[in-house]
């Protein structure tokens, strides 16, 4: 009887501890949660029970550093990784190396920022756009183009090759294909730059900012 | 619920997201709260108020001077002649003391001037000409020297130390306490335009963010990157831009899988603030413009002029960059000077900074002393110029307002062998600083030195009467300055009153 007794205390004690578990792991709303916050781990975003991705408790996010932020530009836009911006006849990385987490023997800095700086993502941006019309250059330039193949050059209509490009983009710079609101966002800059940018300067504008804006989303820049 | 864009895209951009929003069924409270800082970011931290700010604030400002590798005082200003030595009673011919022909003494200061005349061999007969008597001449009623005895020989650790006060004030900087009085409104209100421990950030985690120092490795270039498109021939227009960034924003990042799962990051909110609102306000304040070291830019021109090496003498485009910084109401606190890196327009001869900047004097102290002081003191004598020449909104000049701490790691070793004019030297913790400023007890020299040992000595902080066997720590050098420049020291455990220090 006895050996029943703390038979049934002891399940009942493990049931209790488990359950208290269970409960501390609760979503406190509607973006955290445990089942969603599993499930975003992949990169194709999969979504919850609620269709939210959960919150990341730890939100463990870095800034890509400059050799990093480097190689990835120039891999995903195929330029060699000391020509992708200049500045004053230099490689503009020389200029942004400290602001974006490099380190300078000769200013006797050793080590590097961890946390980004109000200049960083200024700096991103100015690299990218350089980057990215460099790319836009040679692509418009009679050669084979990469990434942006047909693009119409005055046209402001969103046609298939503006999602081909707008699907390279994805691929090249975050490893994924674009959602459609990610299309939408592309289709509403060439709606735009249609009724600002002169006629033939449309396609090639709009292959320039669709590119920049890739280039500095978050997800291309943090990680 | 964003703020107003101007444009139907981004218009219809902002209530597509609000939308979505509302949709995935976002937390109200989040959206109120995301609004009400969209709706008043501009007013928190708008460009009108940054001007008006900027113009009317009675500010301070300072300029560390940095001499990195060890500026010897008495090979400066507290320099000894050989028989000053020999009446004491010391050895002349074993200790660095000057023969008189090449020192200068002043019948109306205290200060010394050294005006060595040398080769430096190891830099292939380099010739060198110190002339520090012109510029004590000029300068003497804003200059003050405080006697001093650092606590470490190890550069970086000393440098460090130099700027804090060995951690006087919870390990923040000397820049970061004056950026925290007087830089709020200030984009860029602690510029870090020189080299190892002086540009350090403190670790002082209660600073105000906008006095965290801002290091600048290559400034001749740098303030471009201050906007994403300033002077780029390729750039779109600024509208496209402008709609570009909105649709990033607001389609592309917020309903992202990336932004939603990581918006808490510190990291992740401070990018996007930055981005935002820091790049706006320097973009509308044309900051990369107002800095940028071109003949297009007329300040920079007028310093172009001043500073004509500055293509290939960082410390002169460092000293352009500070200048700018300070009189178009940028930065209330810029450190520069030379580095440990080899500067020569040409070979060895026309060397401009040795390798190792002062601490190359252990190879050969005499000569390089009266290099590098020569150095800075030719860089620091035009840049008062040029902020004496600048009024400011209050009245006054720029320079009326602003104090030159000539920072050092630490002295050099007294000895020589027997009569010799080349000798190398040592690092030694006892020294003295230059400190420059027109609120400075201009034309002292603080504390005395020992003729028999060429060791300097301290002074009662109340009166500036040498006291023989008292010790100018770092301490009381850091909070002696901060008092100068009318920062309340306060915080500082048992900071000394360094009265003697303050002209008034």
């Amino acid at each position: 009887m006895a050996h029943r007794k703390i038979l049934s205390v002891g399940i009942l004690g493990t049931a209790l501890m488990l359950a208290g578990c269970s409960w501390f792991k609760k979503p406190k709303g509607n973006n955290a949660g445990g089942r969603g916050q599993k499930q975003t781990q992949s990169v194709t975003g999969a979504l919850g029970d609620n269709g939210e991705p959960g919150l990341s408790n730890r939100s463990n996010i870095r800034f890509k550093k400059v050799y990093l932020l480097r190689n990835d530009f120039a891999k995903a836009l195929q330029l060699p990784p000391n020509q992708l911006c200049k500045e004053s006849g230099k490689d503009c990385l020389g200029s942004y190396n400290i602001v974006l987490g490099g380190v300078d023997p000769n200013m006797m800095l050793y080590s590097r920022i961890e946390q980004p700086v109000t200049t960083s993502p200024i700096a991103v941006e100015r690299i990218a756009l350089q980057a990215c019309s460099r790319r836009v250059n040679l692509d418009f330039g009679g050669g084979k183009p990469l990434i942006f193949a047909n693009i119409p050059a005055s046209g402001s209509t969103f046609e298939q090759s503006h999602r081909d490009a707008v699907q390279r983009l994805y691929q090249n710079f975050l490893q994924r294909d674009p959602t459609d609101g990610d299309y939408a966002g592309h289709e509403k800059l060439l709606d735009s730059v249609g009724s600002m940018v002169s006629g033939q300067e449309i396609g090639k504008v709009w292959a320039q900012t669709a590119c920049w804006m890739v280039a500095t989303q978050l997800e291309s820049v943090l990680y | 619920m964003k703020r107003k864009l101007g444009t139907q895209a981004a218009d219809d951009a902002a209530k597509a997201k609000a939308e979505k929003m509302s949709k995935r069924g976002l937390d109200r409270r989040e959206m109120v709260v995301q609004a009400t800082l969209l709706a008043l970011g501009p007013m928190l931290w708008s460009r009108r108020l940054l001007a008006g700010e900027t113009a009317s604030a009675d500010r301070r400002f300072l300029i560390v001077m940095h001499g990195s590798g060890g500026a010897s005082i008495v090979d400066s200003f507290m320099a000894l002649a050989s028989s000053e030595v020999q009446s004491a009673g010391g050895n002349s011919a074993g200790l660095n003391c000057y023969d008189p022909a090449q020192l200068v003494s002043f019948s109306d200061s205290p200060l010394r001037a050294v005006n060595y005349q040398g080769t430096i061999a190891v830099l292939g007969g380099l010739k060198v000409q110190g002339n520090q008597d012109a510029f004590v001449r000029k300068h003497k009623q804003d200059m003050m020297v405080v006697t001093t005895e650092s606590t470490s020989v190890t550069h970086v650790t000393a440098q460090k130390r130099a700027i804090t006060g060995n951690e006087a004030w919870s390990g923040r900087t000397i820049q970061e306490a004056v950026a925290s009085v007087y830089g709020k409104g200030m984009p860029l209100a602690n510029l870090l335009l020189g080299q190892g421990g002086y540009i350090e950030h403190g670790i002082d985690t209660s600073l105000p963010s906008f006095a965290k120092g801002l290091i600048v490795n290559d400034p001749a270039t740098w303030s471009k990157g201050l906007s994403s498109a300033y002077g780029l021939d390729e750039a779109p227009s600024e509208e496209v831009m402008a709609i570009a960034r909105e649709i990033r924003d607001q389609m592309l990042d917020g309903p992202s899988t990336f932004y939603r799962t990581f918006k808490n990051s510190p990291v992740m909110q401070n990018w996007v603030h930055s981005r935002g609102d820091t790049r706006a306000l320097f973009e509308q304040s044309k900051l990369a413009a107002g800095l940028d070291i071109s003949g297009t830019n007329g300040s920079a021109a007028e310093l172009m002029r001043i500073f004509p090496d500055y293509t290939w003498d960082p410390y002169e485009a460092q000293a352009i960059l500070a200048c700018m910084a300070i009189t178009q109401g940028t930065t209330c606190t810029a450190t520069l000077g030379p580095g440990f890196t080899v500067v020569s327009k040409g070979g060895l001869t026309e060397t401009r900074n040795p390798p190792i900047g002062f601490d190359f004097s252990h190879a050969s102290h005499r000569g390089v002393q009266a290099l590098m002081w020569t150095r800075m003191l030719s860089v620091t004598d035009r840049m008062i110029e040029f902020l004496k020449s600048k009024e400011y909104a209050r009245g006054g000049s720029y320079w009326d307002r602003s104090l030159v701490y000539f920072a050092t790691d630490f002295g050099r070793s007294r000895v020589r062998p027997s009569g010799a004019d080349v000798f190398a030297s040592g690092h030694h913790l006892n020294n003295g600083v230059l400190v420059m400023s027109p609120m400075a007890n201009g034309n002292k020299v603080l504390g005395g030195i020992d003729p028999k040992t060429a060791l300097t000595y301290g002074f009662d902080p109340a009166t500036g009467k040498p006291e023989p066997g008292r010790k100018t720590e770092e301490k009381d050098l850091y909070s002696g300055l901060l008092q100068v420049l009318d920062v309340n020291t306060s915080a500082i455990h048992n900071a000394p009153d360094m009265r003697a220090m303050r002209r008034r």
